[in-house]
């Protein structure tokens, strides 16, 4: 069954979004938005407002492909292929981004305009990890010299401490599995969650002694987690403008005539 | 459960980056993507004489394959893309799976987690498990490293073997990961345990990451099932004198890999970087493809493509002229390295005969003429006679590696001898200005001052004959001279005192040297280029070859002095009729004594150079040899890649090489002739250089004897070139006889028995009357006879070698003043070749001290230049990407005291000037070279595709020869370093 795993791969290089055509798609979708919004700004201003029944259509249309874009990404940790994935990420997180961008006008300086500049901050973020980073991570082969170091047995002791912790709490998270292998997947923070969080902060613990983080770049180390927290957060943010658009039109609108389309106008 | 893992050896590894050349090629890596490394350790910018830091070590980095992998635990996805083999223990990744995240490169503690940048996924060593599912036995890196450094196997079964063998091993498991991964440690006698804390990495290797995938070409970065072999022809590698065999592996037409030969019963499949990056050659896009001719100034590298009708029609038309016009000696050819065996030996040989030209030499005086002269000499064949094997040169219980790097020169003989040695117990002494790879494996390591090595062979020699230290027997018996010699020594008193400020060397390690010499029960005196390339250069090996012969160190296993190679002992027959009319003598030995003739006419004119490899990276001085090769008439270069000498060419005729013309490998040290079949056509209209030879002789009418049928070169060979009763037996048929392709000669018949140890007691030399040991005229060594003294009296010299140095040192020495310049007429040189010959004068520095003017000029530090790393060599390895992405950039080694005496750092772009020009380098902080010493390595020049930089031969002087050999001395000069200012952000 293991060597049916790995043969999977059929020993081919596998297909990934070349640098080229991740910035190629990137630029494009520069341009368009840019078009697009000179283009959009000769009509009149019932039709290039953000919420003419147009642009909030683009906007509808634009978040559902955000949120797909994120789901897509996260559909690797589901047994997904990770690299449709991150093809499927940046196709519809660009398209998606092009029509926020149009819906919104580029008005940055607004409330949801720090949503925009966020979109704006993750794309960049995930553009530099691609082109950038991706060179400091393939020289990072041969840069860790610590563990040809001499051995520090106290912090070996504290280590084997952790480790049979992180035995322990296994027992009760997934009993058939084995701890050198392990990493907490989505169903085990379904099933066990405070059981999760505490194997989960032994981990931390276990990697701040291997100086995981410490042993490359603060870029290389975080930009992931950066990454992913900055997405959510622009997820939540999303829906908050989704929620307070379509059920709180009055509040949004602050006196002045609600002209897109909404359910409910609390707020006013 | 059998764990599996790889064993690595740090006392036997030495940094060659065999292992990662294999990897790649095995697993169809491109550039940055790494699934191991060889990390070279420095000692760091240490500026005390205190610390006892080794300047280097080497440690072989792959995945661990650990019991609990880091990697797998930080892998996002699911199910995770990195699994672990339960039977084996082997970590795996599915390149398909992976999202490219990089957690677990952050992950892993060891830095072993590789990455492919363009294709978004970690890349890992999973010990060749599809390798070994077709078929190996082994990894890609065990199964080639020269040293047998790595091994792979049962982990259990490895333990063993470390047990038995009593070494220590490193404790790699400080995060309790459980590595399968065994480390040897150096070897508890000789070091310190290894850490890899407070050491530092030179910053010169390793950083040519930059390397993008477009300049590599198949079969890196293809699918495995488009790399997969399906027929393997077996062959040699035609670039250094290690002559290993190789196997040739292809994809149906397509070469794919370069391995050892594992059927060898000597290298046993072991094979340096550079005969497996020969494959980047082969299908290397910067090679040259068609003939070219000049259409710009010349040096503007301006050229238009023509047909090889048009370029042979052309150059013959030139060629006449020029002929009619100043003779036939106006026409120089010169060949090297590149050109191969065949050519040099053969072909080009024929035509210059045939045209009635004294005027062709190859790169000998550079790298070997003194010692040939000196061996010829004293033993009256060019070459030493032990071979590489166990009961021969393995059975020394001495080496002593004196100017020789052998570890980086020749690594797979190192890498056996180094295992005999570990074996045996023996002891490695190294004599050399640097602590060098070889040095860094040494029981002691004696930092000889440049241009002391005679002085030091002389005490040594003073000491044991005036303690009467020496064989009697063999000297009596089987030298003739001896008592002169000893006479010689002993009047001139050459002790250890007299000697030791000369050499830098206290009198006390002189003497221990020496009782070290004259106690061994077998000691191989190893010499090379550190020994050769000096003014001094034949009467220094002469030297050292008397003091092999008077310990009894010749003629036996396991003694010898051994400065590499065996000359392949080719006669042509060409009939005397059709030789051409030679009316004026050779000019010089040494092509650089040509440039006089070029430039000025004198003592007559050369016009027209046809020049087969890079003349202008490698003659000393390249102002001049600008200068020189910019004013002939016709310049024609011959070659596999442009460089510099190209740019400067009127034609420029594409070759082919190796496996794509059929060879025979290099003049191997111990006389093994590998031949190499002809496997795959040369790139665009590039032909082999015999058909080119064969092609331009027919435009002067050589047909008759330069034969159409000798284009095939198998042919040639048979027919042409084993007349010879050394060489009558090494037929194509016997060669094509063994799995392995070689043959050892001496051997006068297809079916004689090949000789592992010549001139051993009892035997007859090859072609000697019956009972001469030895091939001189006595069937003796001859250290001194009347004849010999005669042919050293024009040069104003005696046979018995009377000390001098150099002129360019930091101390003022007795040193040679030449006494004609390359313009006169000199005198017939009764040695070499018989051509004009310079003479000189031995000078007492209390007459003249040209170096203090050097001195007072700010030149004020040591300048050495050398052979670089294992992976390259000279020139046409910077055409490979993979070299370039471990050994990038043109380096100077520095002291860091001295670094620090001039605010230099590790990585400065720094500034060498010496009296004759100036180049850049990186600088390398490094502890092991002398304190006011400076090296820089040859073979960077500044027309190379991927980095370019000026080549060293800027610095070196082309008027410092040894009159007797010609050799020019480029160990000992003197330079000034600055650091570039406003540089250091950019290194």
């Amino acid at each position: 069954m293991y060597t049916a795993l790995i043969k999977s791969s059929n020993g081919s290089k596998p297909k990934d979004l070349s640098n080229f055509h991740l910035t190629a798609i990137v630029v494009c979708a520069t341009l368009i938005s840019l078009t697009a919004l000179i283009i959009i700004d000769i009509f009149p201003t019932k039709i290039h407002q953000p919420g003419s029944p147009l642009l909030q259509s683009a906007a509808i249309v634009g978040s559902i492909l955000l949120i797909l874009s994120f789901l897509l990404i996260m559909a690797k940790r589901f047994g997904r292929n990770g690299k449709s994935g991150f093809k499927g990420h940046v196709w519809f997180a660009s398209i998606g981004a092009i029509l926020v961008i149009v819906h919104s006008g580029l008005s940055i300086f607004s409330i949801p305009g720090i949503l925009l500049i966020l979109l704006l901050f993750i794309t960049l973020l995930g553009l530099w990890a691609r082109l950038i980073l991706s060179q400091k991570m393939m020289n990072t082969f041969g840069s860790k010299l610590a563990a040809f170091s001499t051995t520090n047995e106290v912090k070996r002791a504290e280590l084997a401490k952790l480790i049979q912790r992180k035995r322990e709490l296994l027992k009760d998270i997934d009993p058939t599995t084995d701890e050198a292998i392990f990493s907490i997947q989505a169903k085990n923070w379904i099933k066990t969650p405070l059981l999760c969080y505490r194997y989960q902060q032994t981990v931390e613990k276990e990697n701040r002694l291997l100086e995981t983080k410490k042993s490359v770049s603060y870029g290389q180390a975080h930009y992931r987690s950066l990454h992913r927290l900055l997405s959510i957060v622009f997820l939540f943010g999303l829906l908050l403008h989704v929620i307070t658009t379509t059920f709180f039109a009055g509040y949004v609108a602050d006196g002045r005539s609600i002209y897109w389309w909404h359910i409910t106008e609390w707020g006013s | 459960m059998t764990r599996l893992a790889l064993m690595i050896d740090l006392e036997r590894c030495t940094g060659c980056k065999s292992c990662e050349v294999a990897c790649k090629t095995e697993n169809g890596l491109g550039p940055g993507e790494r699934r191991n490394r060889v990390i070279w350790f420095g000692s760091g910018e240490k500026t005390r004489e205190s610390d006892s830091s080794p300047p280097l070590d080497f440690l072989a980095l792959a995945c661990q394959q650990c019991e609990r992998p880091a990697c797998i635990r930080a892998c996002p996805v699911n199910p995770k893309a990195i699994t672990k083999d339960p039977d084996t223990g082997i970590v795996r990744i599915n390149e398909d799976m992976c999202v490219g995240c990089g957690e677990c490169v952050t992950a892993c503690p060891y830095g072993a987690m590789g990455y492919d940048a363009e294709g978004h996924h970690a890349v890992k060593c999973d010990l060749c498990f599809e390798y070994r599912e077709e078929g190996g036995i082994t990894t890609a890196c065990a199964s080639v490293c020269p040293t047998n450094a790595i091994t792979f196997g049962n982990r259990d079964e490895l333990l063993t073997k470390a047990e038995s063998i009593d070494r220590n091993k490193i404790n790699n498991d400080p995060f309790l990961l459980g590595p399968a991964t065994i480390y040897l440690d150096r070897d508890k006698n000789l070091s310190d345990n290894f850490d890899a804390s407070e050491r530092s990495v030179p910053s010169v290797l390793d950083t040519g990451y930059k390397i993008s995938s477009k300049t590599t070409s198949y079969p890196y970065g293809f699918p495995r099932e488009q790399r997969k072999v399906n027929r393997i022809e077996p062959g040699g590698c035609n670039i250094c004198f290690n002559s290993c065999t190789t196997k040739f592996h292809f994809h149906n037409d397509k070469l794919v890999k370069i391995s050892g030969n594992e059927e060898d019963p000597i290298l046993k499949g072991k094979v340096c970087p550079k005969s497996q990056l020969s494959l980047q050659l082969y299908s290397s896009k910067e090679r040259l493809t068609h003939p070219l001719k000049r259409v710009g100034k010349r040096g503007t590298n301006q050229f238009e493509p023509i047909s090889w009708e048009q370029a042979l029609e052309e150059i013959s038309t030139k060629l006449k002229s020029i002929k009619s016009e100043f003779g036939s000696e106006a026409l120089g050819l010169f060949s090297g390295t590149r050109t191969g065996t065949l050519t040099n030996r053969g072909y080009i040989r024929m035509f210059a005969k045939l045209w009635g030209t004294p005027n062709f030499v190859t790169t000998e005086p550079f790298c070997s003429s003194g010692k040939n002269l000196a061996y010829s000499m004293t033993q009256g064949y060019g070459g030493p006679g032990n071979t590489y094997t166990e009961n021969d040169m393995g059975s020394a219980s001495l080496h002593i590696y004196w100017g020789d790097n052998q570890a980086e020169t020749r690594p797979v003989h190192f890498g056996m001898i180094n295992d005999w040695r570990l074996k045996r117990q023996a002891k490695m002494i190294v004599i050399d200005p640097r602590k060098t790879v070889t040095a860094s494996k040494a029981d002691w390591h004696i930092p000889v001052r440049p241009g002391g090595d005679m002085a030091l062979s002389l005490a040594i020699a003073y000491h044991i004959l005036s303690n009467d230290l020496h064989d009697k027997d063999f000297c009596d018996h089987w030298v003739l001279g001896w008592q002169h010699w000893r006479n010689f020594i002993l009047e001139k008193e050459y002790t250890p005192e007299w000697a030791s400020e000369i050499a830098d060397i206290e009198p006390r390690d002189i003497r221990k040297l020496a009782e070290e010499i004259a106690t061994a029960d077998g000691c191989i005196i190893y010499g090379s280029r550190g020994i050769n390339q000096h003014m001094n250069s034949t009467q220094s090996n002469r030297v050292l070859m008397f003091l092999a012969a008077i310990t009894g160190n010749w003629g036996r296993p396991g003694g010898a002095y051994f400065n590499m190679s065996a000359s392949l002992p080719i006669d042509l027959k060409i009939p005397e009729k059709r030789l051409g009319h030679i009316t004026k003598p050779k000019l010089r030995t040494s092509p650089v004594g040509w440039t006089t003739a070029i430039l000025e006419g004198r003592p007559y004119n050369l016009k027209a150079m046809i020049v087969n490899n890079n003349p202008m990276a490698l003659w000393p001085d390249q102002t001049k040899t600008r200068e020189a090769l910019a004013a002939l008439d016709l310049l024609v270069h011959i070659d596999i890649f442009p460089n510099e000498t190209s740019a400067w060419a009127d034609y420029i005729l594409p070759a082919a090489t190796g496996i794509e013309k059929g060879e025979v490998g290099r003049a191997c040290e111990d006389r093994r002739i590998v031949w190499i079949d002809k496997m795959i056509d040369a790139p665009g209209e590039a032909k082999p250089d015999g058909w080119i030879w064969i092609e331009l002789g027919k435009r002067f009418g050589f047909e008759d004897v330069l034969r159409e049928e000798w284009k095939d070169s198998s042919k040639f060979w048979d027919e042409a070139l084993i007349s010879n009763v050394q060489l009558r037996g090494v037929t194509q048929k016997r060669l094509h006889s063994t799995p392995y392709r070689w043959v050892r000669f001496p051997v006068s018949t297809e079916d004689a028995l090949e000789l592992p140890t010549l001139y051993l007691k009892g035997t007859t030399a090859a072609g000697a009357p019956n009972g001469y040991r030895f091939p001189t005229k006595s069937g003796k060594l001859e250290f001194w006879t009347e004849e010999l003294n005669e042919k050293f009296k024009p040069y104003g010299l005696t046979a018995l070698p009377e000390f001098y140095g150099e002129r360019e040192s930091l101390i003022d020495m007795a040193h040679m003043e030449l006494l004609d310049d390359d313009g006169s007429d000199g005198i017939m040189g009764p040695f070499a070749s018989g051509g004009l010959a310079l003479t000189g004068r031995i000078v007492q520095p209390e007459e003249s001290q040209p170096g203090l003017q050097v001195r007072s000029a700010g030149f004020n530090l040591e300048l050495l230049t050398g052979r670089p790393a294992a992976p390259h060599f000279h020139s046409w390895t910077h055409y490979s990407w993979q070299a370039q992405e471990m050994w990038p950039d043109l380096y100077a080694q520095i002291h860091p005291i001295t670094a620090a005496e001039l605010s230099i750092l590790d990585g400065d772009l720094v500034e060498v000037e010496s009296k004759y020009g100036l180049v850049e380098a990186k600088a390398w902080l490094f502890s092991g070279i002398r304190r006011k010493a400076v090296f820089l390595p040859i073979g960077w020049g500044e027309r190379q595709p991927f980095n370019p930089w000026r080549p060293v031969n800027f610095l070196t002087d082309k008027t410092q020869r040894d009159p007797i050999s010609e050799q020019t001395n480029l160990k000992s000069l003197l330079c000034k370093v600055t650091r570039k200012p406003s540089t250091r952000k950019s290194c």
